[in-house]
């Protein structure tokens, strides 16, 4: 990874940050819509990267958002559990066709296979975020509603953010 | 020995990955909430800088709803003093509720949610003012929280929308002193639900729920909210919903009750559990 790179990835996760931190956890969108986002960051962070590390980064970033959020522990819990489980969705060769491919990059190609990708993992992480969050099992069923109706919120920001500012370059 | 270090190196990842998930799950288990709140000193200090300044400019914005609370609050004193002109539509407590034994400190919330399961609120009065955990807190409509954690100039707050605990000992005021509990099941900030209520109690919706007596933390009679539905279930008691009188989302005016002779009283109850 050259310097350019990192570069682009940390601005992303500051601006990841500052989004939730001041729109999203401003808006109020009723009681079962609480769209996390963090998520992207550690699902777009390259295959090359080595997986301790990546164990570690994530780990660490979510615990400095928790801080700021005041969110105690939640974000570094799923976005650790995100960055271990992600390898499982990540092909083992690369196809040299790009349609069929999942590919993470500041640089993406939607397709179906990052559909699939995308929603599962954001599943994932809202769901765990939700159940630790009301640690409680009487409101086991609310729990699930709340993370399927955060986690497509998340992933309708997360497409305009694709959109908006991490296009392919053009060929 | 050289197998199980071959093992351990072999999955050093699966390893790491456990060991965080157990540190993050501390973090959640046990800095909840009155730990954490000393814990994140700090950063909360921080926070506080950034949330007082967000709060000035929505306080102006809101300057309108803030002025139309202040009017009915005024309202609620005149009414104290002459009789019934105003008719009995909206709740006020100002002239309901005895305030002799009770210290009231006027304060201000400069941050607040009412999206998560455990809400708070942080007020911008603190230790240097008097206050202390534990203490009741009110807006000018009903009841809002307890304080559960103070510093020099600030305290946090336990709003009455959170999952884990009950804040006050509720009352119907019509009948006197049937009671029940309070609970809040983590969805809409304008409704709690009272659970504890024998069927054959007659309760009409309308009803008001204010505070008992019991707490030395809220003065008798603050109101906490209206009987909103009435529902019938299986078992033997009702299942209702208490519209809250207080706006928890836009209200940013609050009351702190001190009670004058807390110490003593806490003393009291001190010395009573050690004779047990």
């Amino acid at each position: 990874m050259n310097a350019k790179l990192v570069f682009n990835y940390f601005l992303l996760f500051i601006g990841l940050f500052l989004f939730q931190l001041t729109v999203l956890n401003n808006i109020d969108l009723g009681p079962y819509f609480k769209p996390q986002i963090l998520v992207l960051f550690v699902l777009l962070l390259p295959k090359e990267i080595t997986f301790s590390y990546l164990l570690l980064l994530s780990f660490a970033l979510g615990l400095f958002s928790d801080i700021l959020l005041n969110t105690n522990g939640l974000n570094a819990s799923s976005l650790l559990l995100i960055a271990f489980i992600r390898r499982f969705w990540l092909p083992k060769e690369v196809n040299p066709r790009p349609e069929f491919n999942v590919v993470p990059s500041l640089r993406v190609v939607l397709n179906q296979k990052w559909l699939a990708y995308i929603l599962l993992l954001n599943f994932i992480y809202h769901f765990n975020f939700f159940i630790l969050d009301y640690f409680s099992f009487r409101l086991f069923f609310k729990i699930i509603v709340v993370s399927v109706l955060s986690c497509l919120l998340s992933i309708f920001f997360q497409w305009i953010i694709f959109k908006l500012f991490l296009k392919p370059k053009l060929y | 020995m050289r197998k199980i270090l071959l093992f351990v190196l072999a999955h050093r990842n699966t390893f790491l990955f456990f060991l965080l998930q157990i540190f993050a799950l501390v973090f959640i288990v046990r800095f909840h909430f009155y730990q954490r709140a000393a814990f994140f000193n700090s950063a909360n200090n921080f926070g506080e800088i950034v949330h007082h300044n967000q709060t000035r400019i929505t306080n102006y914005l809101n300057l309108d709803k803030q002025n139309k609370a202040l009017q009915l609050q005024n309202l609620g004193l005149l009414k104290g003093k002459r009789d019934n002109i105003y008719g009995h539509d909206t709740m006020l407590w100002q002239s309901e509720i005895n305030t002799e034994n009770f210290d009231i400190v006027a304060a201000k919330i400069i941050y607040n949610t009412t999206n998560r399961p455990l809400n708070t609120f942080i007020i911008d009065k603190g230790k240097r003012d008097g206050l202390e955990n534990g203490l009741g807190v009110a807006t000018a409509l009903g009841i809002a929280g307890k304080i559960i954690n103070t510093y020099d100039k600030y305290s946090l707050c336990l709003s009455i929308l959170n999952v884990k605990s009950a804040i006050v000992m509720p009352k119907i005021k019509e009948l006197g002193n049937k009671s029940g509990t309070i609970e809040w099941m983590g969805s809409d900030p304008s409704s709690v639900k009272l659970k504890g209520v024998h069927k054959y109690e007659e309760i009409k919706l309308g009803y008001q729920i204010v505070t008992s007596g019991y707490s030395i933390n809220f003065p008798e009679n603050l109101p906490v909210g209206k009987i909103a539905k009435i529902a019938k279930q299986e078992g033997s008691m009702f299942d209702i919903d208490v519209a809250l009188s207080a706006n928890l989302k836009n209200d940013y005016y609050v009351y702190v009750f001190k009670h004058k002779f807390k110490t003593q009283l806490d003393s009291i109850i001190l010395n009573n559990k050690t004779l047990e």
